[in-house]
């Protein structure tokens, strides 16, 4: 089977469903505004998109596999609380029907209080609740079934996670299990990193630490057939150590989620509003970002990216992309600047990934151009 | 690259075609000629293959499509009246499953769609046609033309004119373990033109397996009349074994057509893992010709069987049959070496269970069989329609003989205005449906007498292993001959279908586990339900019905009512439709279904309402003599009365039927005690109040088909009937003709009075 991913339209945020060879789902991120189920509002409403490609189990559930979030930032957490079941997998009510989360794949973040650089929204305060129980189940009971699962995606400072061993995955490190099962995947988690000294500390969480995930998605049955690169809102200091930690081949992709929504702050500590064209461009952000393979992808999820000062997304961040892309054949893709209100949707097959190719005479666009502008009649 | 569009003449369909092209995403370029010099409009587009990154990368698949292909379109002369037709490059990959079996001569056409290509242009557009082409492409690249979801494409070969009549449930059925090849018994039609040359061969294999006579006689017959040929011949049937590692060997590669002669069809055969077996089938026959020689040739039908990896597409086999013709003449060659032309045949296949099942959307495998009592217009119909599914009756009962009249409401036809009548109706059906491959067993008899007399054990007649026996004989009697006790527990269940109002109502009962509901308790409550209903009511019960009745032969008592087959039809569809998902999904497990169906007003939409009915429940019935059968529902109701008057004595008025031919009362209503009634622990006294008023509106509603049986009331202790009661069921039986009911509830079940006035001729005495 085709591996295939979704990358939702969803403005500045991140959601992205990935569902693999063997059929099973990993929802990284979501950003599920409340415009996207209003019926009068054009938004598109994301939150039916996302049902419609999962699965329902036996006892009539909805469910993913496991849930990524990335950094506990609204634009990849908000419409949890509302959408999602949370808490004890038994309490989920046929009556509001939310998405059953199989495991949670968490940062270590959610053992941290709220600092006063970072206070939680309720979605992301929602998700470390329920971290917190599915960990504390873990500790006395074991791994637990779905909708109990959880894994944390990196250490965390002053041993927090030490005794997590069966549940912890270290920088540096790859798994390929989801929900309990061998998965049709090998994700490396490259971040977030444990910081060396208080400082290291200080400046990471400065610049969104983020988990930052390199996974090898199998397809048509072929191993490693792309490779994806998430880095959720990652900024440049943790891009500049990524180069320092990794080789070339462990930051490789095909396939490039643009940092933070396009921002230049991934590959500048220059302001690109304040400083316009006179910003200098880190060189081992770049590089760490820069390992693009033959025919390499760069997807931003971010509203369509225009040409003047704001960021992100950034049109400095675009430019450099796509330079990074010249040299490989690849191709710079903005989410929100694809046709229709769907998913703009990667297939990963024996040969690679490619576009989803949409049928063009099902569309509007084949029948009418009525309704994408006024038209007089005098 | 943006495509750049030459300068276009006026608009055309051709034109149109052209700018839905320009518009086309996967269209990359275009470059046209208005006329060909054929008076074709011929353009070639540059199409996006839409190739994954890393064939991308190196600018093609691993088969070889490229990034971007030219794709010629030629607008014939009729376009837009027939679909352009869509070439490849010469020198794409011609293996793929999706390509015409054009020879190398012509250029590659891929099958864009499953189906028609013009019919897909008239819904979708030409857009539509670039849209499966562009699909076309990108599978392509990936070999993914045959889907194994979708199922194993068979072998082009659509353009052919000889024709292989091969039961394919059978013939899949030959293939063993070991590779092998068998002759079996075939017949042949062929048109043969003025040159005598045969434009087309039909042969039809049998099953009978035969052996190769010397010299071939009688083997190999001949006869012509008209230019048409006909005779017996020879069949051969191929199949593949092992492969080298013990698995079965499977067909996993698709391979074009291309056998032309003998030579190239053992080379296929060998491919498909049957050539050693067919070479030496071969060298039989050239062996058993004895240098024979033919003046007019012999059609050799040659079959190979070849297991896919897949079931084919509308399959559950995964065996394909790849049929050829070989034309045997005089001192021909049938050595691996051989010229000897063969032809290449489509196989279609003989009516069979399997057949009519896949066409139908069944699935293949046992299904319980079935009983069918009555073969008129319901029976036939049913029994038809389910035929047609490969689900027919393997039992069919009727006692009469088709009349003229039956020909204006029945499933069959009459050879001739004259012809099929008198014959059995069960005969009738059952030559119908063995021509369906499904020839049941029949039965010319009066079931209800049969069933009646307690000569015969009802499992003789009805196969106990069946799922069902389906009454439609709209015969009271059948009906309650299938409901008595000792007939109920030796048959299947009863699903009993007819037409009621002159064809308004439609009507399916299905009864309960262990006979309960019945389909005469079923039956009784149905009249209830439709006197219920006002819309129908009058209809159902009318005096109409025999006020309508045709006049069918002189002197001839039947009673039909006036009624087009095509509503019978709209009637008698559904209900094959229920029967096949009962048969499929099984029976209720805890209680009966009445199912109506209603025609509206305007004589077209008809409405189905199924009526869950829970088991009756019999009072006292370790009691001899009448039967009291009350529907569950009445019981409960009596349940609630009794309960809500705890330490009085209550009760009312039982409505329902009595059946004469089974002695049964089935109580399926009640009136509720008028408001002078008197309750009190010691009696309870029914009042008159309203009742009588009740009483007529009842009777009038249906026409007098359910009607007060007598009344209930309640002890408070178990205990039999008072004096009271027994002087009140002689004093109410006089005035009924029909025996008197008194229900009486206790603690522990129901009791019965039954009281009946017997008259001696002539006489007054009770």
């Amino acid at each position: 089977m085709t591996a295939t991913v979704s990358h939702f339209k969803v403005g500045c945020g991140d959601m992205t469903l990935f569902r693999f060879d063997d059929g099973r789902t990993l929802l990284v991120d979501i950003n599920i505004r409340p415009a996207a189920v209003d019926p009068e509002d054009e938004t598109p409403n994301v939150i039916d998109q996302l049902r419609e490609r999962l699965d329902t189990d036996g006892d009539g559930r909805v469910y993913v596999d496991a849930f990524l979030l990335t950094h506990p930032d609204k634009d990849h957490i908000l419409g949890l609380v509302e959408h999602f079941h949370l808490g004890p997998p038994s309490d989920w009510s046929e009556r509001t029907d939310k998405i059953l989360i199989r495991e949670m794949w968490s940062s270590p973040i959610v053992f941290r209080r709220a600092s006063r650089n970072h206070p939680l929204c309720d979605d992301a305060c929602a998700w470390s609740t329920e971290a917190r129980r599915r960990v504390r189940l873990f500790e006395e009971q074991g791994i637990g079934g779905h909708g109990d699962k959880v894994i944390i995606l990196g250490e965390d400072i002053d041993g927090k996670t030490d005794d997590l061993e069966e549940i912890l995955v270290k920088a540096g490190e790859s798994f390929s299990v989801i929900a309990g099962q061998t998965g049709a995947f090998q994700a490396d988690l490259l971040a977030p990193m444990l910081a060396d000294t208080d400082e290291e500390a200080e400046e990471l969480s400065k610049n969104n630490s983020s988990v930052i995930l390199s996974m090898a998605i199998t397809g048509d049955h072929v191993p490693s057939a792309a490779r994806y690169l998430i880095g959720g809102d990652a900024e440049v200091a943790i891009w500049e150590r990524m180069r320092k930690e990794y080789a070339d081949q462990d930051l490789a992709y095909d396939i490039l989620i643009a940092p933070h929504h396009c921002s230049w702050h991934s590959l500048s500590h220059d302001s690109w509003s304040d400083l316009g064209e006179d910003v200098e461009v880190s060189e081992d952000a770049r590089s760490a970002l820069g390992q693009a393979n033959a025919q390499a992808r760069i997807i931003a999820s971010c509203k369509t990216i225009t040409d003047d000062d704001s960021d992100p997304p950034c049109v400095r961040a675009e430019r450099e992309y796509r330079e990074i892309l010249s040299e490989r054949g690849g191709t710079f893709t903005c989410v929100a600047d694809q046709p229709g209100d769907g998913p703009y949707e990667i297939e990963i097959t024996a040969g690679g990934h490619r576009p989803k190719r949409v049928r063009l005479a099902a569309t509007a666009a084949a029948v009418t151009g009525l309704g994408t502008q006024p038209f007089a009649h005098g | 690259m943006s495509p750049a569009l030459p300068e276009l003449p006026t608009p055309s369909p051709v034109t149109r075609a052209l700018r839905a092209a320009e518009a086309h995403p996967a269209v990359k370029g275009i470059e046209w000629v208005p006329d060909d010099g054929h008076g074709q409009a011929v353009a070639v587009l540059a199409m996006d293959s839409n190739l994954p990154s890393r064939w991308l990368a190196r600018g093609h698949s691993d088969n070889g499509v490229r990034a971007i292909e030219p794709v010629k379109v030629v607008f014939g002369k009729h376009f837009p009246w027939s679909a352009p037709t869509f070439n490849l490059r010469d020198d794409f990959d011609r293996s793929h499953p999706h390509l015409q079996p054009w020879g190398p001569g012509r250029p590659p056409e891929p099958c864009v769609v499953f189906g028609s290509a013009t019919e897909l242009m008239r819904s979708r557009g030409f857009t539509g046609l670039l849209d499966q082409m562009a699909d076309w492409l990108e599978r392509a690249a990936e070999v993914r033309l045959i889907d194994p979801a979708h199922g194993w494409e068979p072998t082009r070969r659509d353009d052919l004119h000889d024709t292989a009549i091969v039961d394919a449930a059978w013939a899949r059925s030959l293939q063993k373990r070991d590779e092998g090849c068998t002759s079996f018994e075939a017949t042949y039609r062929a048109a043969a033109e003025a040159d005598g040359t045969v434009s087309t061969y039909f042969v039809t294999l049998s099953d009978t397996s035969m052996v190769i006579r010397d010299g071939i006689r009688g083997d190999w017959t001949f006869s012509e009349n008209d230019g048409i040929r006909a005779g017996r011949t020879i069949g051969l049937v191929a199949w593949s074994g092992k492969a080298p590692n013990g698995s079965p060997f499977v067909g996993a590669k698709y391979l074009p057509e291309t056998v032309t002669d003998v030579r190239s069809l053992l080379m296929r055969a060998a491919d498909l893992g049957c050539g050693d077996q067919l070479r030496a089938r071969l060298d039989l026959v050239q062996q058993r010709m004895q240098g024979r020689s033919f003046k007019i040739p012999m059609p050799l039908l040659v079959i190979l069987l070849v297991r896919r990896p897949s079931n084919l597409i509308g399959t559950s086999s995964a065996v394909e049959m790849l049929p050829y013709v070989i034309e045997v003449e005089g001192n021909a060659d049938l050595s691996p070496t051989s010229v000897t032309p063969v032809r290449i045949a489509m196989h279609r296949d003989q009516i069979s269970v399997d057949l009519l099942r896949g066409a139908s959307g069944e699935e293949s495998g046992d299904r319980p069989g079935w009983t069918l009592i009555g073969c008129g217009s319901v029976g036939s119909k049913i029994a038809v329609h389910m035929g047609r599914a490969g689900l027919a009756p393997s039992l069919v009962i009727d006692r009469k003989v088709m009349a003229p009249h039956n020909m204006a409401r029945h499933a069959l036809l009459p050879r001739s205005p004259g012809a099929s009548i008198s014959w059995k109706k069960s005969e009738f059906l059952a030559q119908a449906l063995s021509c369906l491959a499904q020839p049941p067993r029949m039965l010319h008899t009066n079931v209800a007498g049969a069933l009646v007399s307690s000569e015969k054990d009802p499992a003789d007649i009805m196969p106990g292993d069946h799922y069902a026996v389906v009454n439609a004989t709209a015969s009271i009697s059948v009906r309650e001959a299938l409901a008595l006790g000792r007939v109920a527990t030796r048959r299947p269940r009863v699903i009993e279908t007819c037409l009621l109002a002159g064809g308004k109502i439609g009507y399916v009962a299905v009864e309960g586990p262990n006979a309960n509901p019945r389909t005469d308790d079923l039956a009784v409550e149905a009249y209830r339900l439709l006197g219920d209903d006002p819309s129908v009511n009058a209809e159902v019960f009318g005096s109409w019905a025999e006020a309508r009745a045709i006049e069918i032969g002189q002197g001839c008592s039947s009673l039909t009512f006036p009624m087009p087959d095509a509503l019978l039809s709209a009637m008698t569809a559904p209900m094959a439709t229920m029967l096949t998902r009962y048969q499929s999904s099984g029976l209720p497990d805890d209680c009966g279904h009445l199912v109506l169906g209603k025609l509206a007003a305007d004589g077209l939409g008809l409405s189905w309402e199924r009526t869950v009915v829970s088991p009756f429940v019999e009072a006292d019935p370790a009691q001899p003599g009448v039967l009291a059968r009350i529907s569950g529902r009445v019981h409960d109701a009596i349940c609630r009365e009794v309960a809500s008057k705890a330490g009085s004595e209550t009760g009312g008025v039982i409505v329902g039927r009595f059946s004469e031919a089974s002695e049964t009362f089935h109580v399926v209503d009640l009136i509720e005690a008028p408001p002078d009634s008197r309750f009190s622990p010691e009696e309870f006294v029914l009042g008159t109040q309203g009742l009588r008023d009740r009483i007529v509106e009842l009777v009038k509603r249906t026409n007098g088909t359910i009607y007060p049986l007598g009344t209930w009331h309640n002890h408070l202790v178990s205990s039999g009937p008072s004096a009271t009661d027994l002087s009140t069921a002689l004093l109410l039986a006089p005035a009924q003709t029909t025996p008197l009911l008194m229900l009486i509830h206790t603690p522990d079940g129901y009791r019965r009075i039954v009281s009946e006035v017997v008259r001696r001729p002539g006489t007054d005495r009770a």
